[in-house]
């Protein structure tokens, strides 16, 4: 798997997986790469959502971006 | 009138009718419940800090008064001349017999000028195009980073990143401090558009703040802001005050949502359906696939059932009926050489006949074969889950020791995965 690979572009693959296998003509081996690969997305997807733990916050001020904290008044 | 008649009339004391009036003033739904626009005049401010005036118009005018619990309310200071609109009750004060307007809440009258004020820029906007729907543009599915443009220290502020957090921790978060009330918010807010555009770090905005009077949103239904949002390149969600608050930028933006806390569901999708959506997808995929190989299974299995691979001998079967009826024939009429010659024909045909089947049998066969090996060797599904792999170097299968050397990185496939290993050892076994 590519590590650029974006989530976005991850779901989009793997909906084009499933047409693809749905469209039912596919020969063996072609099959099990995208039966493979669908696989790996799947399993990419996950991580990335279990990755993300908290969202990033940060603030631009005087054109810099710094750290935000909720705690600020 | 006769003294006779006096007499027996009832006199009421001036106790009783004022007592009275009240009475009737009090209980008339009309005047406990009285809404009035009105000019001050004759303005006094009571030491305890009630206040007293005369409301008028043109025509006419009627006694007030003020308590301190409601005056210390007021947001603004009235004073002789103001125009305001009032809320309030109207009864009588027995002791002088008069009777006035009890104030419970007012307002500045100019506040009416404010919604003309947004009628006014709503028509213009909406005439120019500005609130079409071919300039709204598409907000994107997956959001990287979402630019925020709102007071820092709300609780608006608080509320998005919450959600957001809670949605989709994929995405960062840049806020963009803006004052949100008072004269100065339109331009800040503007700017803070202009300079989120500039800076290019975020694929969508939202730009809001929470509830409060219609003066403290009243930024948002400024032309500058309203302009600011058109001509954002990025797209906009906004979000102001409460589900029933809607200012003139709800309109301009790309999206409206309800609240700042309504903006921030609207730009991230929820992490619990994607997951479930991905989830869905596996099992498609996994279904899918079994479907396809149970079908190309299902065809060699019909082939390798048909007659003629299970009952080769059936082909021939016709063949011998029509031999045996011959033969039977030949021998009635006992011309034994003829017989003799023929039966030799027959039998060399029938040779023929059960060599060719063979072959034919035989070519089947091995193409049968051969596809089943091949299937079972691509076809990784059902095996895999009990426990085998497939073993790949630089992505070509590995059928023998021969296609690997010490220290080669191999790939194992398993069911669910993969696993990258390295050669240590190669044992061969004697063939």
């Amino acid at each position: 798997m590519e590590n650029k690979l974006s989530f976005e572009a991850a779901l989009e693959k793997l909906e084009g997986i499933v047409k693809a296998l749905e469209s039912g003509d596919l020969a063996l081996e072609a099959a099990i790469a995208k039966y493979q690969e669908g696989m790996e997305l799947v399993k990419f997807c996950h991580e990335e959502i279990k990755k993300a733990e908290n969202v990033i916050v940060k603030m631009m001020k005087n054109n810099t971006l710094e750290d935000f904290s909720e705690m600020d008044e | 009138m006769i003294p006779g008649d006096r007499m027996e009339r009832q006199y009421l004391t001036v106790t009783a009718l004022n007592r009275y009036l009240k009475f009737k003033f009090d209980n008339d739904t009309n005047l406990q419940n009285v809404l009035l626009k009105a000019e001050i005049s004759n303005f006094k401010r009571h030491s305890r800090g009630h206040l007293y005036f005369t409301l008028k118009d043109d025509q006419s005018q009627i006694s007030a008064v003020m308590f301190f619990g409601n005056a210390s309310k007021l947001v603004f200071q009235p004073k002789e001349g103001s125009k305001v609109i009032i809320e309030g009750y109207v009864s009588t004060y027995e002791t002088a017999g008069t009777y006035q307007v009890y104030v419970t809440k007012m307002s500045e009258a100019g506040i009416g000028d404010l919604y003309q004020a947004y009628e006014m820029l709503k028509t213009k906007l909406e005439k120019a195009g500005l609130f079409q729907e071919e300039h709204k543009k598409t907000l994107p599915k997956f959001p990287k980073a979402i630019g925020v443009i709102t007071s820092p220290t709300g609780a608006a502020v608080r509320d998005i990143i919450h959600i957001i957090n809670r949605r989709y921790p994929l995405a960062s978060i840049i806020i963009y401090p803006a004052l949100v009330q008072g004269v100065d918010a339109k331009q800040s807010i503007s700017d803070q558009i202009k300079k989120a555009n500039n800076d290019k770090l975020v694929d969508v905005l939202i730009v809001g703040r929470g509830g409060g009077s219609i003066e403290d949103l009243w930024a948002f239904n400024e032309e500058i802001v309203c302009q600011a949002i058109f001509d954002s390149r990025i797209p906009i969600v906004s979000g102001v005050g409460h589900e029933t608050d809607f200012t003139i930028a709800d309109f301009v933006s790309d999206k409206r949502a309800p609240t700042p806390s309504g903006a921030a569901e609207i730009v991230v999708p929820d992490q619990k359906d994607l997951l479930q959506a991905i989830d869905q997808s596996r099992n498609r995929v996994i279904s899918l696939s079994e479907r396809l190989f149970q079908r190309k299974l299902d065809l060699l299995n019909k082939l390798e059932s048909s007659t003629v691979f299970v009952r080769p001998k059936r082909l021939l079967e016709s063949y011998e009926l029509r031999f045996s009826a011959m033969y039977e024939r030949l021998q009635q009429q006992k011309p034994d050489r003829m017989l003799l010659a023929l039966n030799d024909k027959v039998t060399a045909f029938e040779k023929t006949l059960r060599i060719q089947t063979d072959t034919i049998y035989k070519t089947h066969l091995y193409r049968l074969v051969g596809l089943i090996e091949k299937l079972e060797l691509v076809s990784p599904l059902s095996i895999m889950r009990k426990g085998y792999a497939i073993v790949k170097k630089d992505d070509k299968l590995v059928k023998s020791t021969d296609d690997v050397s010490i220290d080669d990185l191999l790939k194992l496939i398993v069911v669910n995965g993969s696993i990258d290993c390295k050669v240590l050892k190669i044992g061969k076994d004697e063939s």
